[in-house]
């Protein structure tokens, strides 16, 4: 199972030559948002949390990740009052699009919701539940038994049946 | 070879190694590419042109690789190295620089760590991360080691 994260959200990309739709300084602004994300985004705290449940399966769906991500970048442009349009920012225009293929419209009620989900960073709903962003590690001894329940998981591998390895490669495919 | 073959190379084995491997079987070095599959997504978008790997390389070291092009066109490379002391984390690049990881990259890196560390045990080795139990009906021997998630 792909991994779903705002930069692999593929969608056909609109274009907006000249500016001409209602929605296209909000647009603009989003994706200048995005530069800048994408120009400093070495934090994990740009992150779109999914928790897998314990099935693996992970229940956000891409209209809540679609919109959770807009909301934080919008959110973000107005913190930094930021402008211009720039080749760089396709994931936004994907999420945005996204959103569209899924139903959505783009007007300011649509920013207000959304801005209002971003800015409730403790959580990303998950299907019907909220769950927490979760906490990172701290100390030593966590870190050291994360690493030894990966190194046993990786030695385990070829131990398990054929079908067990069948999984894995197929995920990875 | 990119520094980043040379070091998982040396590391892992050589690739040829996967040319006569029994089938059905993976190594340890294409087991840590499926991993950062997921790792090199934890911390956001991977910019146009830069190749990105984060992977748990042992039980207490951890890489982050970043390869992309200068203005001039040459490529750059950067290889961290996070190391897990009893004091703390201590991170090295590029072969020198040393020092422990202070409070801001200590609590990324931590989230970096549990993100991948929930995804690749459920993503990957199909496993409880809390337990380390297979997922599945299968049986296992996982070790005594319960997670405080």
């Amino acid at each position: 199972m792909a991994q779903r994260t705002a930069s692999n959200i593929a969608f056909q990309i609109p274009s907006y030559p000249g500016g001409t739709s209602s929605n296209y300084a909000l647009e603009r602004d989003l994706q200048a948002s995005l530069d800048k994300t994408m120009s400093t985004n070495t934090n994990s705290a740009n992150l779109v949390v999914m928790t897998p449940d314990k099935d693996g399966t992970l229940y956000i769906n891409e209209k809540d990740q679609a919109l959770h991500n807009i909301g934080r970048l919008y959110d973000e442009t107005a913190a930094n009052n930021l402008g211009g349009v720039t080749e760089s920012s396709k994931e936004l225009n994907q999420t945005m699009a996204n959103w569209r293929n899924q139903g959505g419209e783009i007007n300011r009620g649509l920013a207000d919701d959304a801005r209002s989900m971003a800015r409730d960073t403790a959580s990303v709903p998950i299907g019907e539940k909220k769950v927490s962003n979760p906490e990172g590690y701290t100390t030593p001894a966590q870190f050291l038994g994360v690493g030894r329940m990966i190194d046993f998981a990786r030695k385990e591998v070829n131990a398990q049946p054929v079908s067990y390895i069948d999984a894995i490669t197929n995920k990875a495919a | 070879m990119s520094l980043f073959q040379k070091a998982i190379t040396l590391l892992t084995g050589s690739p040829k190694d996967m040319d006569t491997r029994p089938l059905k079987s993976l190594t340890e070095r294409e087991l840590i590419e499926l991993e950062s599959d997921i790792g090199r997504y934890l911390f956001g978008p991977v910019p146009r042109g830069h190749r990105r790997e984060f992977f748990c390389l042992d039980d207490h070291t951890w890489i982050w690789y970043e390869q992309w092009k200068n203005e001039q066109g040459k490529d750059q490379e950067r290889t961290t190295r996070y190391e897990v002391h009893p004091n703390g984390i201590l991170k090295s690049y590029d072969g020198g620089n040393y020092g422990y990881l202070d409070a801001d990259e200590m609590q990324n890196f931590g989230v970096a760590v549990r993100l991948y560390y929930e995804q690749v045990m459920r993503g990957i080795y199909k496993r409880d991360p809390a337990t380390g139990e297979l997922l599945t009906t299968l049986p296992s021997s996982a070790p005594n080691v319960t997670m405080s998630i």
